[in-house]
């Protein structure tokens, strides 16, 4: 006779009879919260060995652990400078759809110089066109600038909107408590 | 001397949690000398919260009214996005209450002889609708656990047998089966327990409960290659161990097979847990 060979009742039985009692009775509710709200690694060594021992005794309790901190995430408690990360993420969106926006904006303009900046070459007697350098072709100084800070804008948005969500310390603070 | 008038010594940042906490729930009225023996050795995180627990932990009115208040919206939020079909959020919300205000029968005497409620065991790691949102799924597992064994008819009576003549003895080949049964799950439960806890959780959580392997990661602080990466070691690592008490009896379809089955044993048929709180 070999494990493979023993039928499920009868090993579902021997189990029950070697397992004994299951240590999740005996995990405190804060620690189980303390997992879901900072991650596991933020317990204690011990406690984290008492909480996944738990968990390994009764998987349910681990299932409980992962709705609940789904449920954080989506009813949004992650919160960076006191805003939710959907908020980060939107304004991101509208950072980046204002900075392409803009940007086709000066590079599909009818441009004038594109055509008619020429210069007179005096030596042929003759009108020579020459190409605008690319600053000229994107458009002028205000442009440049306000297309400039709307990318910088764009990165510092990102930071708080793809921040690691475990690392957020709780409702009202973000990376690093901020 | 002036020993009998004077206050006891009260640190400058439990006067600033006191503060705090005042400006945040003014109309709970509770001295910070109950404040500060309140506090554990822990620093809390979150010492308003603990200091709402704890004036609730000593049955003033107006810490369950904002508890009720304030820290009930935020409860069911929670519950509410995760609860299965069977679950009413208000319904565990109202006996996660009823479990919190209930009597600590550890917690020290109150000075008009009652018992401390059980909100006093909130230390203020995490905020309180976190820590409530948690006591409420435990009550929700409960209740699944109670209704599966009334179906699977668990519970009741144990009934008595009969005594009619000598009992039957079983048959030989039916008592060797279950005696080796018996054997494979010890050397399994040994085998298991000897893994680490990490691995213990991972195992149960995937085979066990069938939990995504991502969100098995999450719960564990893993990424999801690690997850693949320690589930296939640890499977490995239990076969080794069987396989060394018992050479070339366990291979890794049994090792897979009882590792789901110990798993799985206590997800319909554990009795109701006793919580902390």
């Amino acid at each position: 006779m070999t494990p493979d060979s023993i039928d499920p009742e009868r090993m579902r039985a021997a189990l029950e009879r070697a397992r004994g009692a299951s240590p999740a009775d005996d995990v405190a509710d804060e620690m189980l919260a303390l997992a879901i709200e900072d991650g596991i690694d933020a317990l204690a060594p011990s406690e984290r060995a008492a909480v996944l021992r738990a968990m390994a005794g009764d998987p349910a309790l681990g299932a409980v652990v992962a709705d609940l901190a789904r449920g954080r995430a989506v009813t949004g408690e992650w919160r960076i400078l006191g805003v939710r990360r959907e908020a980060w993420r939107a304004a991101l969106a509208a950072c980046a759809i204002l900075v392409v926006g803009t940007s086709m904006w000066a590079l599909l303009l009818p441009a004038p110089t594109f055509h008619e900046v020429q210069v007179l070459d005096s030596s042929r007697g003759s009108a020579a066109v020459t190409e605008p350098s690319f600053a000229e072709w994107f458009g002028g100084m205000p442009l440049r600038a306000t297309v400039g800070a709307l990318t910088v804008l764009c990165v510092l948005l990102a930071i708080p909107s793809f921040w690691p969500l475990r690392s957020a310390s709780g409702p009202g603070r973000g990376p690093g408590g901020l | 001397m002036h020993s009998a008038t004077m206050r006891p010594m009260i640190p400058a940042t439990v006067e600033t949690w006191f503060q705090a906490s005042q400006r945040r729930w003014p109309t709970v009225d509770w001295p910070m000398v109950r404040f500060h023996a309140h506090l554990g050795p822990d620093q809390p995180k979150h010492p308003e919260d603990l200091f709402l627990g704890g004036a609730a932990s000593e049955r003033l009115q107006s810490a369950w009214t904002v508890i009720h208040v304030e820290i009930r919206p935020e409860v069911l939020r929670r519950v509410m996005r995760v609860s299965r079909r069977s679950e009413a959020p208000e319904d565990l919300w109202a006996e996660a209450l009823a479990r919190l205000i209930s009597d600590d029968p550890e917690g020290l005497e109150l000075p008009d002889g009652r018992r401390p409620a059980r909100i006093r065991r909130f230390r203020g790691l995490v905020p309180m609708a976190a820590f409530i949102a948690v006591v409420a799924k435990r009550i929700g597992l409960d209740r699944i656990r109670r209704t599966a064994r009334v179906r699977l008819g668990l519970d009741g009576d144990p009934v008595e047998p009969v005594a009619i003549g000598s009992p039957q003895p079983l048959p030989q080949e039916e008592a060797e089966s279950m005696e080796m049964a018996d054997r494979f799950a010890a050397e399994f439960a040994s085998a298991f327990r000897s893994l680490t806890p990490t691995r213990q959780a991972l195992l149960s959580l995937v085979y066990g409960h069938g939990m995504g392997k991502a969100d098995a990661g999450r719960v564990l602080g893993m990424r999801d290659y690690e997850v693949s990466r320690e589930l296939g070691a640890s499977i490995r690592s239990l076969r080794d161990r069987l396989d060394a008490v018992n050479p070339g009896t366990w291979t890794q379809s049994a090792a897979e097979r009882w590792t789901r089955a110990w798993a799985a044993i206590s997800e319909s048929t554990e009795g109701a847990t006793r919580h902390d709180a």
